[in-house]
């Protein structure tokens, strides 16, 4: 009855996603980078444009790592050494 | 004893004595509570990455000591009450950070090269 549904769900593939590289933790892979919010530089790679933190599976960071950058990006959020919300122009 | 370190913006238009007042304040309340006075450095107007209270940029110093919980009370008390300062943030640290952190190093060149010259405010 639903013979023709099933084989779409279960195997066939929906949305043909390439294949990509399982990245790897930058801070695993490198110990010598330390996460601290009192530095900007490291801490911008890890916001959009718009500020937003970017998600793990963008990332690529281990979920210790993220916890640790998500961390240090509201720190330095606060102290404003990073934007809360994308670029200000100033008038 | 914990471990603590505090930056705190102050408002870039401010003189020089200003600013000695304010940093030996500091001091003043971290050993008159008993803490451990380690380091205060200053990093220079920066510009900050949104306006607060509509300055753009603002004075950077960052402070590190050792002290008990009154202490930080008493010292974001302070840091509150005084107009000049327009944030701060203590955070407590679990262990001693190993290297010195390269945060001060794109100090702002266009004004304020003065600086340069003192960077060690807490020798005295």
């Amino acid at each position: 009855m639903s013979d023709e549904k099933t084989p779409q769900r279960s195997s066939g593939p929906r949305k043909k996603r390439p294949f990509q590289r399982r990245k790897v933790c930058r801070f695993c892979a490198d110990k010598q980078v330390t996460i601290d919010y009192k530095d900007p530089r490291t801490l911008r790679y890890f916001i959009s444009e718009r500020g937003k933190i970017i998600p793990r599976r963008i990332s690529g960071n281990c979920s210790k790592h993220q916890r640790e950058i998500t961390e240090a990006i509201k720190r330095a959020r606060n102290i404003a050494l990073l934007p809360i919300a994308g670029a200000h122009v100033m008038p | 004893m914990r471990m603590y370190e505090t930056i705190f913006i102050v408002k870039p238009d401010l003189s020089e004595e200003e600013t000695k007042g304010l940093t030996a304040k500091v001091q003043e309340v971290i050993t008159g509570m008993k803490g451990d006075f380690k380091r205060l450095e200053d990093w220079g107007a920066r510009k900050l990455a949104y306006p607060i209270e509509k300055f753009n940029r603002g004075r950077y110093y960052f402070l590190r000591f050792d002290g008990d919980a009154p202490l930080i009370a008493e010292l974001e008390r302070r840091l509150r009450l005084d107009d000049k300062v327009l944030r701060y943030q203590s955070v407590k640290l679990e262990k001693e950070v190993v290297a010195p952190v390269a945060a001060p190093a794109k100090p702002v060149v266009e004004e304020h090269v003065e600086e340069a010259a003192e960077p060690a405010v807490e020798s005295e």
